[in-house]
């Protein structure tokens, strides 16, 4: 069998396309709609509220709090397996939505302040990393750089 | 905020059957759907023609559906259900079968939960689950239900002080109770310290926290009471079930379910309450959410069932509140659809079928609840039915 390269999960949809070109200039976008200013997130086609077909991309504000927390031990992905354990947060944004994100501060807790950073990991995905506010930045994305593209 | 349905009267449940769980297997979806009908046939003493209704679940299924059962079983309902709930099908089931047969569209409806597994199942499963994880969940490596249940599990022991031994006091009455019904896949016992030192999966979610997919099926029929009367079958009678989907949006995280929000119709139409339940069958994909269905259906307050856990015996025989008496999806695995059938399964052995090992002794009254179909960070469907003895039922 030939010994290909382990690399996280390629699997989004057509929908995700704009949040992976945002992450080549690392800006965070979500969508809002234009008719009622609902911020949505997994990212989707229509208005969860008003049902309007009205979705903008928007930069929106990344702070927010960590709600929960783990570390995956038993991933169902190669690549994640083979870098066991990763840690995985889920953070409320001050703007609204919950989103799952990688994590590298090691002392982090749940209630935690933090902002959530966008950027391309070694498959070309784009994914969300929470930086913990009171670390230095530098340092928590160097704990991932298996993960993340030069 | 409820509205009251019609009452289920006059329709039955009987012949419950389980095709015995396999850790693996090499045959398709399609065989163990197939024992299970012929199993049902032997146990009813009806033919095949007189199934003219089939409400079935499956993930291992496809590209085939009911319809191709259909053919393959050369039967020809006249009418035709699929329950793509996970977790919660197995009362959805008897909710539609319920009314098909109440109006007439059908007499004797054939409800089944079955599913293969192999090393492949698995992958392909989750790889496919829903679009919201494909996007968002994902690509973190967190495909699966573990991460998303860790994350519940964390902040239910933050926000309400249960420990992990909480959780595995669950695990090990489920392994007992799998044990007396000769169901377990693990073929012994669990101890405390086997439990605390499980290896971690998903922190704080540890090895017995996690169900272990295998293959199997789990059925029942459903017919009038009066064509079960007159076929001699035992049978159970639904006092009141109910169903809600995508409850309490507004939570940032889950810590409950829409049984909070239906429970107090639920009980009135049985004109019953929580103390008057024999056994309980909670879908328990993880110890955390069995003891939401416990807070949520008024077993204990919310944030109590550690508590309630710690006081009361969860073991077939224990003299407590008998739960998960055939070991539930912990112990006994998880069937793919057929785990949400197992609760309903085991409640209609329970009530109608002589001489079980794992025996509830006085049972009349049993509460099941189904929960199922993990979207983006929880699962969005609840349900839940209260089961009574039929008149020559035991």
């Amino acid at each position: 069998m030939e010994n290909k390269e382990l690399l996280p999960p390629e699997l989004r949809t057509d929908v995700w396309a704009p949040v992976s070109r945002a992450a080549e200039s690392a800006e965070f976008i979500l969508q809002q709609c234009s008719a009622c200013e609902s911020i949505q997130y997994p990212p989707r086609e229509i208005c969860h509220v008003c049902l309007e077909d009205a979705l903008e991309w928007r930069q929106i504000s990344n702070k927010g709090k960590l709600i929960s927390h783990t570390n995956l031990h038993a991933s169902t992905n190669a690549f994640f397996r083979e870098n066991a354990p990763s840690q995985i947060a889920l953070v409320k944004l001050d703007a609204g939505p919950v989103i799952f994100s990688h994590i590298a501060n090691e002392n982090a807790q749940t209630g935690d302040r933090v902002y959530l950073l966008n950027r391309l990991d070694i498959s070309g995905e784009s994914i969300f990393v929470a930086i913990s506010e009171d670390a230095d930045e530098k340092i928590q994305l160097n704990q991932l750089a298996l993960l993340l593209k030069k | 905020m409820n509205k009251k349905s019609n009452s289920y009267e006059g329709v039955a449940l009987v012949c419950p059957v389980t095709i015995p769980y396999q850790r693996q297997s090499e045959k398709q979806a399609e065989w163990f759907f197939g024992r299970a009908l012929a199993t049902m046939l032997k146990d009813s003493g009806l033919n095949k023609t007189d199934i003219d209704g089939l409400a079935i679940s499956s993930f291992t299924l496809a590209p085939d559906s009911a319809v191709s059962l259909t053919n393959y079983f050369s039967m020809s309902p006249r009418w035709l259900e699929t329950i793509p709930l996970g977790g919660a099908s197995g009362v959805v089931a008897m909710r539609r079968a319920a009314r098909a047969i109440q109006c007439g569209d059908a007499e004797v409806v054939a409800c089944v939960g079955a599913d293969t597994s192999n090393p492949q199942s698995f992958g392909k499963l989750i790889d496919n689950f829903s679009g919201f994880s494909s996007n968002a969940v994902h690509p973190y490596g967190a495909g699966g239900p573990n991460t998303v249940f860790s994350m519940i599990t964390r902040n239910y022991m933050e926000q309400f002080g249960a420990e992990r031994e909480d959780f595995g006091r669950i695990c090990i009455s489920q392994r007992d109770n799998a044990m007396a019904a000769s169901r377990s896949l693990f073929n012994k016992p669990l101890s405390m310290d086997d439990y605390m030192n499980a290896r971690v999966i998903a922190d704080p979610l540890h090895l017995f926290d996690c169900v272990m997919p295998c293959a199997g099926a789990e059925g029942y029929l459903m017919m009038s009471v009066d064509r079960a009367k007159s076929l001699a079958l035992p049978y159970v009678e639904i006092l009141a079930s109910e169903e809600l989907y995508n409850a309490f949006p507004e939570d940032d995280i889950h810590f409950r379910g829409g049984w909070q929000i239906f429970r107090e119709s639920l009980y009135e139409a049985a004109d019953l309450g929580p103390e008057d339940i024999d056994l309980i069958q909670t879908y328990d994909d993880y110890p955390v959410i069995v003891m939401l269905q416990l807070e949520d259906l008024g077993f204990c307050d919310k944030g109590e069932a550690s508590s309630f856990i710690r006081n009361t015996s969860l073991n077939w025989d224990g003299g407590g509140l008998p739960h998960n008496t055939a070991g539930g999806q912990l112990s006994a695995g998880q069937a793919g659809a057929a785990g949400g059938f197992i609760g309903l399964v085991e409640s209609i052995k329970q009530l109608t079928v002589q001489g079980l090992n794992n025996a509830v002794s006085n049972a009349n009254i049993a509460l099941v609840s189904g929960y199922g179909m993990v979207i983006y960070d929880r699962c969005l469907s609840s349900n839940a039915a209260i089961l009574s003895r039929g008149e020559n039922g035991k």
